[in-house]
């Protein structure tokens, strides 16, 4: 039986060898001109922006897009999110690491951000009395030592929406853990957020993918991880509950925005998570997984996408001619 | 790699003969086993399955009736019908679901068609009856790593080798996953060993030369290529241009360029380190030329030609 066994393991070993290394002269390419990037200095290639969309539950798969990013070395520069990406960009920009997001994500509850129980629920339902998000608040703040957003080792920017105006609200400075809270203070379940003479609910109403956000903070490439409801084939089970009604309602605005922003982005990378409820925290983890595969297959034309950009900034070291001015390099 | 893949089947579909018969129908599967081993496969499968269903039809008591699924399932795939193997194995797997033999050339088959959300789960099974199984942890490994769950494949390839240590093989993937974890010490130590177990391996060595450029030593690098290139593998005389011209060493990787562009005037990768050479050597109009033939290879390397011919159109001030 051990001969049999052996046989088996070696078959594997054949079953698995298109998974070996690649060493195509398109990767070897690659790989020269990303030690070439990453050799550099942030000012001499461009400033690489990563946005995190809006999504609630689904938004988890930004972990695992993390997770593939970091364990690739993949240089972020600047972050930008709504939502529950401003929740999860705000510690990824404090320093946290991906592991332990994974960890805060794993255990995901409507109880973690809100003063939920089955009494608020009927208030809610009942008494039109919204819940209160200052759980996510004290959480986030505890989590990122209470940083404001200057103190952030890497830039990040989050929104919200003024519900009185319908503006967006773009946070990029004053204290981190408040204005993650406003970004993702989902309007008709939580009580909007007093904010510097404003009240202010969750920005994905308004701003699903800030790519403009992102590049305020300097981005010159965005990559968005994108995280939009399939409100076609996800309905709500029953259209006469408001929880369930309202959520569509979000989602449909949420999509329709995504489409227009999305053609902002460099690249983006979109894990199938569109059948994932807004309060379906119970398949957290199973997005986490599904944003490690989807930025996986993503990784190698993301990275070709990247180097193309940057060839204009290599250019002039390369004795191409160009000036330092010209070479959209930073100076 | 499809050329490897159906020479292991082939062996492994050749050890079928190892097994032991006990129960009703001893017989009858000693002697199809004696046509398997004779090459007999169509004569087994008229036998077992007279209607072509992929369904063993014999009566035999249960060991027999495992092997004979067994049989059947190898003798479908020796003849190149993997769906009938696969109907075989599955309804084998559902009368014995806790037959590890079946599970393991079950999850295989899935495997190798890269139907891998259904192997995944036979893995994780057998794993759960066998928590030392090593052919459960190596699908479970390569699963992960093709999927990106670099952690994950990397703790399944320790608990293969702490059962195969052998394995040169399994020591090279298991470095080739530490390698694209980005954790060049230990992805070294793994090549190393692997080389140790099986010292001409060729995929080994250039892994291995990745390791060491990564690590920074770009002449142990450059040494690690030199039995590749010996050997013909022509992506090592690449990777030794372009790192040398890396590191500087213009001359060197200039005379490398020559004989690759020799044996094939249009190599993208081979024009694109001629054309940086000759920028350095304030060579543009030359350096220009070889960019604009190499954005003409799309076809062999989409990606070298959309460099090429953005750093032409760049050359000409055109960004």
């Amino acid at each position: 039986m051990k001969f049999v066994g052996a046989l088996l393991a070696l078959r594997l070993l054949a079953a698995g060898a298109w998974a070996a290394p690649d060493y195509s002269p398109d990767a070897l390419l690659r790989a020269h001109l990303w030690r070439e990037f990453t050799a550099r200095p942030p000012s001499r290639r461009p400033h690489v922006g990563l946005v995190l969309s809006a999504g609630s539950t689904r938004a988890t798969a930004h972990v695992g897009v993390l997770q593939v990013l970091e364990q690739a070395g993949f240089p972020i520069d600047a972050v930008a999110g709504t939502s529950m990406g401003a929740v999860i960009g705000a510690m990824y920009a404090a320093g946290r690491p991906v592991k332990r997001l994974r960890d805060i994500a794993s255990r995901l509850s409507l109880r973690m951000g809100a003063n939920y129980n089955s009494f608020r629920l009927i208030s809610l339902m009942l008494a039109d009395k919204l819940l209160s998000s200052e759980k996510t608040e004290k959480f986030i703040s505890k989590e990122i030592g209470g940083l404001r957003f200057d103190q952030l080792p890497t830039p990040f920017a989050c929104v919200a929406m003024d519900i009185y105006t319908g503006e967006t609200v773009l946070f990029r400075d004053g204290d981190v853990a408040s204005a993650v809270r406003a970004s993702m203070n989902l309007p008709g379940v939580f009580a909007p957020v007093a904010y510097r003479q404003r009240y202010l609910v969750d920005g994905g109403v308004v701003d699903y993918i800030p790519i403009d956000a992102v590049k305020r903070l300097g981005a010159d490439w965005v990559l968005a991880s994108v995280t939009e409801n399939d409100y076609r084939s996800a309905r709500p089970e029953n259209v006469l509950s408001v929880l369930q009604t309202l959520e569509q309602v979000i989602d449909i605005r949420g999509a329709f925005l995504s489409r227009e922003q999305r053609k902002n982005a460099d690249f983006i990378i979109e894990p199938p998570v569109g059948y994932i409820g807004i309060y379906d925290t119970s398949r957290a983890s199973e997005a986490m997984d599904r944003g490690v595969i989807a930025a996986y297959e993503n990784l190698k034309p993301a990275t070709e996408s990247l180097l193309l950009a940057s060839l204009k900034s290599f250019a002039p070291d390369w004795g191409l001619g160009l000036d330092h001015a010209a070479s959209g390099a930073k100076p | 790699m499809r050329l490897r893949a159906a020479a292991v089947a082939v062996i492994l579909l050749a050890s079928t003969s190892l097994w032991g018969f006990w129960g009703a129908g001893d017989e009858v599967i000693h002697d199809l086993q004696g046509q398997f081993d004779a090459g007999r496969y169509g004569a087994v499968i008229a036998q077992l399955d007279p209607a072509g269903l992929g369904v063993v039809s014999l009566k035999l008591g249960s060991e027999n009736l495992r092997i004979g699924h067994v049989l059947l399932g190898a003798c479908y795939e020796k003849v190149g019908h993997a769906d009938r193997s696969l109907s075989v194995y599955q309804v084998g797997v559902r009368l014995f679901p806790r037959d590890k033999d079946l599970l393991s050339r079950l999850a295989a088959l899935l495997h190798q068609a890269g139907l891998e959300e259904q192997a995944q789960p036979l893995f994780e099974r057998l794993v759960r009856l066998d928590p030392a199984s090593p052919y459960g942890h190596l699908g479970l490994a390569q699963i992960d790593r093709a999927l990106g769950f670099l952690d994950r494949s990397a703790e399944h390839y320790r608990k293969t080798l702490d059962s195969l240590p052998m394995r040169g093989d399994v020591w090279q993937e298991y470095g080739e996953d530490l390698y694209e974890a980005r954790d060049y010490r230990a992805a070294e130590a793994a090549l190393r060993r692997g080389l140790d177990l099986a010292p001409g391996n060729v995929d080994n060595m250039l892994a291995l030369a990745l390791v060491l450029r990564a690590e920074g030593r770009t002449e142990a690098a450059l040494a690690q290529l030199e039995n590749p290139a010996r050997a013909g593998r022509w992506a090592a005389v690449q990777a030794r241009a372009l790192w040398l011209m890396e590191s500087g060493r213009d001359e060197e990787a200039g005379s490398v360029v020559v004989g690759l562009l020799r044996r094939a005037p249009h190599d993208p990768l081979a024009l694109y380190v001629r054309a940086r050479l000759g920028l350095r050597a304030g060579r543009r109009a030359q350096a220009l030329a070889d960019l604009r033939l190499a954005s003409a290879q799309g076809d062999e390397a989409p990606f070298c030609a959309r460099v090429a011919a953005k750093l032409a159109a760049l050359g000409q001030g055109r960004p």
